[in-house]
């Protein structure tokens, strides 16, 4: 028999990632311009009076008195380093107990059983519900900021490792046994990078939770930080102040999304998404 | 029946139970060096079972299984799978996938028979390739190089070629047989379709089911290379009929 050197049916698929990106970015940009219209228009118009809501112009300016007078005495930069900082900690911590915690109880049948229920229990828990007994156990200070950062992306990430070994498809198993490999580098050559897109999606969930919860986590008396200068900011009736705050959580954490959508493509560029 | 120094593969009496229910039974068969023996049999008469207790992954309830004339103690490189749907690794490029096995057992010196299976499965220029970027049938012929990478004793194949349209399992036929003619592996290839199995095997085991079992073994003799035009001769088609009849005795015995 001979291969027929034939037009074949049998072609690799074509990459088609580049229309669609081209296609989005305007649409987005026309809904981000419109809600800016209609801001100026509410507040210029007289619809909304200015005590409430103020205008973008003012914000913009008094964002950049912020930024060079500080709120409180401290500057803007440092608040925003503060709650970078303590999401970082948190967050940082969350992935280094989460992955490997999460891996164990997917792996070993014992581990899974002995913690999956009490991590079952656990999650349906809102971490705020956390705030009285983190402020008991351990004080106003940071620790009790960072503790409670870190449990939420903890659960997700536990509970997204964890399921990810279990996802690992069992023919990549097969392969791995048929060609050889000794248990050690059956999990760093198959069940690692099988359960790889599983923990991203745990970190990525994780990442934008830690960052939400980092004003939850400053409104507990803290004296820095971008959830203490909100929650500041509305008991004295300082709403510019409260909004420029919300603006610039908004955009770090959506810059954070960026980021981990970014280390997720590089992690998992071979599923070809 | 007893071992000869030329069985690559012996099979006897294997069975197989799920609790009450029986997969497979009383399954003996030698498979000579280089010998191509095809399994056809309806879906559910045990022939991925029985293949994944010759491969090691599952334990046989009964019989046994011998490679080279050794018990076989679980899944190993001594006995190279493809599997039907990919079970390439999709994180490692396509050389990567191939040489996973040598490079996990710590071969030296594998590189020269990589880029030769390499040319040999035509992916030459796919390399560097992920498995998301290959069409079905090069992942089957990427599986195929990494299966003949271990240069197992035998290669078992379960539907390899189910997955794909029939031009390209045309193609991918006619590249097995090439393969062996380049190699001579010992292999164990499982099918449904009858045709595909009257092209590539020296002999057909014709299986039942409930319970799995072994209804006729075939010889098929036509000469090699095969090529489709085979599937038009009155010999094949004689051939083709007595497994018809083995398999669907009240549809085809009128
Ligand atoms: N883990 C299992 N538990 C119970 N029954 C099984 C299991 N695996 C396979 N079987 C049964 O064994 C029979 C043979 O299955 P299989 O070997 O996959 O058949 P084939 O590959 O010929 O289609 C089927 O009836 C199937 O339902
Ligand atoms: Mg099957």
């Amino acid at each position: 028999m001979t291969l027929a050197p034939q037009k074949t049916t049998d072609t690799p698929p074509r990459s088609r990632r580049p229309v669609r990106a081209l296609g989005r970015v305007p649409l987005g940009l026309v809904g981000l311009l419109g809600i800016l219209a209609l801001w100026v228009i509410a507040v210029d118009g007289g619809l909304v009076e200015e005590k409430w809501l103020p205008g973008p112009t003012d914000l913009v300016a008094h964002t950049w008195m912020l930024i060079t007078e500080g709120y409180r005495g401290t500057p803007l930069a440092t608040h925003v380093l503060v709650s970078i900082r303590r999401t970082a900690i948190g967050f940082s911590m969350a992935v280094l107990f989460g992955i490997p915690i999460g891996l164990a109880m997917g792996r070993y049948r014992s581990v899974g059983a002995l913690l999956g229920p009490a991590f079952a229990l656990l999650r349906p828990i809102p971490p705020i519900a956390f705030i009285p007994l983190a402020v008991l156990y351990l004080g106003l200070g940071e620790s009790s900021k960072i503790l409670l950062i870190f449990l939420a992306p903890f659960m997700f990430i536990v509970l997204n490792a964890e399921a990810g070994v279990r996802s690992v498809s069992s023919s990549w198993i097969r392969a791995g046994q048929m060609l050889g490999f000794s248990r050690r580098q059956m999990f760093t050559r198959v069940i690692l990078p099988g359960s790889l897109p599983s923990i991203m999606v745990g970190v990525r969930t994780g990442a934008a939770v830690s960052w939400a919860l980092v004003v939850a986590a400053e409104l507990i008396s803290a004296q820095e930080g971008l959830g203490y200068m909100v929650a500041s900011a509305g008991n004295f009736f300082d709403l510019k102040t409260v909004y420029a705050g919300i603006f610039l959580i908004g955009i770090i954490g959506f810059l954070l999304d960026i980021a981990a959508r970014e280390v997720e493509k590089r992690l998992l560029h071979w599923q070809g998404r | 029946m007893t071992a000869t120094h030329e069985d690559a593969l012996l099979l006897r009496e294997v069975g197989k139970s799920y609790g009450d229910f029986t997969a497979v039974t009383d399954v003996s068969l030698a498979v000579r060096q280089s010998e191509i023996v095809c399994l056809v049999g309806p879906s559910g008469c045990g022939k991925s079972t029985l293949l994944n207790i010759i491969a090691g992954f599952e334990k046989a309830t009964g019989g046994d299984v011998l490679i080279g004339g050794r018990p076989i103690t679980g899944p190993g490189p001594d006995r190279a799978v493809v599997f039907q749907q990919d079970a390439l690794f999709p994180w490692l490029r396509v050389f990567e996938n191939i040489t996973a096995g040598v490079r996990a057992r710590r071969v030296q010196g594998y590189e020269a028979r990589a880029e030769e299976l390499l040319r040999q499965v035509r992916l030459e220029d796919f390399r560097r390739s992920y498995p998301y970027q290959l069409s079905g049938g090069m992942r089957q012929r990427a599986s195929i190089a990494r299966a003949l990478m271990s240069d197992s004793k035998v290669l078992l194949m379960d539907e390899p070629f189910g997955a794909l349209d029939a031009q390209t399992r045309g193609e991918m036929q006619g590249l097995l047989q090439e393969i062996w003619t380049a190699y001579r592996p010992t292999i164990v290839f499982i099918t449904h379709d009858i045709e595909e199995a009257l092209v590539i095997g020296d002999r057909v085991v014709v299986m039942g089911a409930s319970p799995g079992r072994i209804l006729e073994t075939l010889q098929v003799d036509f000469p090699r290379p095969r090529s489709l035009e085979l599937t038009t001769r009155p010999d094949f088609n004689e051939m083709k009929r007595r497994i018809l009849h083995l398999l669907h005795p009240k549809i085809y015995t009128a």
